[in-house]
């Protein structure tokens, strides 16, 4: 989404100037955004105040139309009657639509009209899901010979491989691992756990991130089949809905037996991710 | 380039841009103006028919006069305009509320001159339902001419009509009420100034050329004693029924004419002919009658009880005989005729039955007759008082008036409940009011409201490939497609699926063709989404597919549409102010 007010506003006060006396600027004007429709909102120069004063509300401002229908969360259709019946501050040339900034929040703050929503919202909806199990374990790593004793002493250093954590981040994120724990155990059977938070960190995990762990020894997890863990999928989110996506595929995958015994070989990063890949374009073929 | 043409784009100017009320202030004038000068011409013109067809009119052949005229204006309006007969407003207020007021240009001129041929040769008719729909098309015309859209287009067109009423009566408010209560059907702060300033303009122009003078003034006033006010009852009652008779009868000639197996022209004819010899025995029913009206008013009209009822009822018959044969002319200037001659005979009876009481003047009852005939007719109160003010200049009478206005309105309402310009089109379903559920519905297309994220699937497709594919859809509906020609073939609810999801046995069992409804009633682009709501509710689904060319398009939910309806109605009854 475009705000195209406050970073636009300083440079039309230099534009101005050029435009007062000379039309190009705006033909220029008219050109660039025409050629670019997708391009950021332009604003065009001409309507400025004769005394050069600046008022934010008289600034014109030109956009294409799918852009304005997207911001006020219209069907273009609609957009285009509206705009043929005036019942909305815009009006048309061409493919764009002009209209003032201020004119138009005001219009549809006067009509209760939700503007769309930039960005996720908080716990919101994954974006482009396709893939994501792979580059969630490309951007955590593969880390061989973890070592401990126990199941606290595994966690603790396989939270020492997570990228970019500060030491209280860490500390954090084990805490609430531990916790996790408690509930019940995230080994999954087959020598396997998923150990993760209950809810996605505070800081700390911009991307999705599986962190994949190979212990020098196996450890006691108790696990469901009560056999000792070898091999850990730390699962980090920075939502819950990536959260579920994620589990959901890494479990389809660990549904095989055939891969199982493939992870029981500690194969390298770049052969796990292929292996990771060809699962995941058969989840993407059938939907799972 | 831009500047070049800008002041065909005067909206586009930055001043205007923000507010464009001084731009319809600016246009409303010259609307006004143009729209009084039409008025007046129609008027002239027919005074100058009248004129030279007088001295014909006493010969035996005087009544193929209105005949001829008649079917003139027929053949006009038909072959060299192409329009149908009668007087335009529904046609105006049908334009308003679904085209933004958009009308033909040759409609600014082809009702005065057919107008003017049929009143002009006789025929019983009134000149001011032409001058509305030529002002509004003038108005209409003009905001296309500059580019306006189409809230800035209506408020032109209710101003041309504003201005044409104006000039005709030399009656501004009049101008402005007939303009909310009728053509607009709205109250609207950004509508009234402009359509005010046109009033305003249309009648200044009217002063200018024809000079300030009110068109039925009474001799002396009028003081209305309790008496008569209890009298003003039963004058109601009587222009109720007046109009009650006219409005029936019309619509039963209009019925009777279309049953006569003749050319349109030939039945204009026909009525016109019919007209002519009413005319024979009362003159009076003969042409606008707007001379009868000042003989009444000023009380100088000397004939009996019995005669004035007669008149009555021949004015009536002559009406319906001129516009339901096919003559072309409104419904404005008969009607007050008709609610002279009622108030009149309901003077002479009150006379008769009581002749030592002392009543007002009988003028006074004649101008209460046409407040509640021009009431009772159109259904419009406001425009019945306020026409009848200014046209008499009789402002002690006002008490009178409204008792007068709103009793014949709520009488004539109870027996016919729409007006007499609203009920074709509220028969069509083509009343649209703003801000109501049938014009909010009306101006939302399917295009609007579909929704295209819909997957389609094979017949051949198994139950089990068919799960994966309602995994993946956020939807719980699915189209199945013909894989050969992409026909449309049914629908799948995800309800069919519900009791076969965890019956495993079933994936590889059963076909997407086996659990999908065939006859799904479908619903087309250009369908309205009144019928499509309609089809909904009789098949109970909240959801139907949209179907063109054969082809699944998308669907139309209930749910969506609300979301739109709100959006819709909250745009339209927002007023900028």
């Amino acid at each position: 989404m475009v705000d195209p007010n406050p970073p636009c506003s300083k440079k039309t006060v230099s534009q101005k100037f050029i435009s007062m006396r000379s039309m190009s600027v705006a033909t220029f004007g008219w050109k660039a955004s025409a050629a670019s429709p997708s391009n950021k909102a332009y604003i065009q120069s001409e309507s400025i105040g004769f005394y050069g004063l600046i008022k934010a509300d008289r600034i014109k401002m030109r956009q294409t139309l799918e852009e304005i229908a997207q911001r006020l969360n219209l069907s273009i259709e609609t957009l285009d009657r509206w705009i043929r019946q005036g019942r909305i501050p815009v009006s048309k040339t061409g493919e764009m639509g002009v209209f003032h900034e201020v004119e138009l929040n005001k219009w549809a703050a006067k009509q209760k009209k939700t503007m769309a929503v930039c960005g996720d919202r908080p716990g919101g909806v994954c974006h482009a899901p396709e893939f994501i199990l792979v580059s969630a374990m490309e951007s955590g790593g593969v880390h061989h010979g973890i070592t401990g004793m126990d199941r606290d002493t595994v966690l603790q250093a396989a939270v020492g491989q997570v990228p970019g954590l500060s030491q209280g981040q860490q500390e954090g994120l084990f805490a609430q691992l531990l916790a996790r724990e408690q509930l019940t155990s995230t080994g999954i059977g087959q020598g396997i756990a998923i150990p993760h938070p209950r809810n996605p960190l505070d800081e700390g995990i911009q991307i999705p991130m599986v962190v994949t762990c190979y212990l020098e020894n196996s450890v006691p997890f108790h696990a469901i089949d009560d056999l000792p863990v070898s091999t850990l999928f730390l699962i980090l989110s920075p939502a819950v809905a990536c959260h579920l996506n994620l589990l959901s595929r890494l479990s389809f995958c660990l549904r095989d037996s055939a891969f199982i015994s493939f992870v029981k070989t500690r194969p390298p990063a770049e052969a796990l991710l292929k292996c990771i890949h060809a699962k995941e374009a058969q989840i993407e073929k059938k939907g799972v | 380039m831009k500047r070049f043409i800008s002041w065909r784009h005067p909206a586009r100017l930055p001043f205007f841009r923000r507010d464009d009320r001084m731009l319809l202030i600016l246009m409303g004038i010259i609307v006004g103006i143009c729209s009084g000068l039409a008025a007046l011409g129609l008027n002239s013109s027919l005074v100058f028919m009248l004129e030279t067809l007088h001295h014909w009119r006493h010969y035996w052949w005087a009544f193929l006069l209105p005949a001829a005229g008649a079917m003139l204006s027929s053949l006009f309006l038909e072959k060299a305009m192409n329009e149908g007969a009668g007087h335009g407003v529904p046609e105006v207020i049908y334009s308003v509320s679904r085209y933004g007021g958009l009308m033909r240009f040759r409609s600014s001129i082809s009702r005065l001159v057919a107008s003017c041929l049929t009143i002009g040769s006789g025929g019983s008719a009134g000149p001011e339902a032409p001058v509305v729909m030529s002002g509004a098309a003038i108005g209409s015309n003009i905001a296309k001419f500059f580019y306006l859209n189409d809230r800035q287009r209506v408020t032109l067109v209710g101003c041309g009509s504003a201005g044409a009423i104006a000039a005709i009566f030399n009656a501004p408010l009049t101008g402005i009420i007939f303009t909310m209560e009728i053509i607009l059907g709205e109250w609207s702060m950004v509508n009234i100034i402009p359509i005010a300033v046109a009033a305003v303009s249309g009648a200044e122009i009217s002063r200018l050329l024809r000079g300030n003078s009110i068109a039925f003034e009474s001799l002396g006033s009028f003081n209305i004693g309790n008496l008569d006010l209890l009298a003003c009852l039963g004058l109601a009652l009587a222009a109720s029924m007046a109009s009650l008779i006219l409005t029936r009868l019309l619509r039963r000639m209009h019925r009777v004419s279309a049953k006569v197996k003749v050319p349109l022209w030939a039945r204009a004819a026909m009525g016109g002919a019919a007209v002519g010899l009413l005319g024979f025995a009362v003159p009076d029913v003969l042409g606008e009658g707007y001379h009868a009206i000042h003989a009444m008013i000023q009380g100088v009209f000397t004939t009996g009880l019995g005669i004035a009822a007669i008149a009555c009822l021949a004015k009536i018959l002559a009406t319906a005989l001129t516009l339901g044969w096919g003559g072309s002319g409104g419904i404005f200037a008969p009607c007050l005729v008709i609610g002279s001659f009622a108030g009149l005979a309901y003077h002479r009876l009150l006379v008769f039955l009581m002749p030592s009481v002392t009543w007002v003047n009988e003028g006074c009852f004649a101008l209460l007759g046409m407040a509640g005939m021009i009431s009772g007719i159109l259904q419009a109160p406001l425009t019945g008082i306020f026409l009848i003010l200014e046209i008499t200049g009789s402002y002690e009478v006002m008490l009178a008036l409204i008792i007068v206005s709103a009793l014949s309105t709520t009488i004539t309402h109870y027996f016919e409940p729409a007006s007499f310009y609203l009920k074709d089109l509220t028969e069509r379903g083509q009343l649209l009011r703003p801000g109501t559920d049938a014009r909010v519905l009306a101006d939302i297309t399917i295009r609007e409201v579909i929704e295209r994220d819909c997957i389609s699937v094979p017949p051949g497709m198994l139950l089990r490939e068919f799960l994966y594919v309602v995994k993946r859809s956020t939807r719980n509906y699915f189209p199945v497609e013909n894989p050969e020609n992409g026909h449309f073939m049914g629908m799948v609810r995800f309800d069919h699926v519900r009791p076969y999801i965890f019956n495993t046995v079933m994936y590889d069992a059963v076909l997407v063709e086996q659990i999908m409804d065939v006859d799904v009633e479908t619903v087309h682009y250009d369908d309205d989404l009144a019928d499509v709501l309609h089809k909904m509710d009789i098949t109970r689904c909240y959801s139907l597919p949209v179907v063109s060319n054969h082809r699944f398009v998308g669907m139309i939910s209930k749910a969506t549409l609300l979301d739109k309806y709100r959006d819709e109605l909250k745009v339209q009854t927002t007023q900028r102010v």
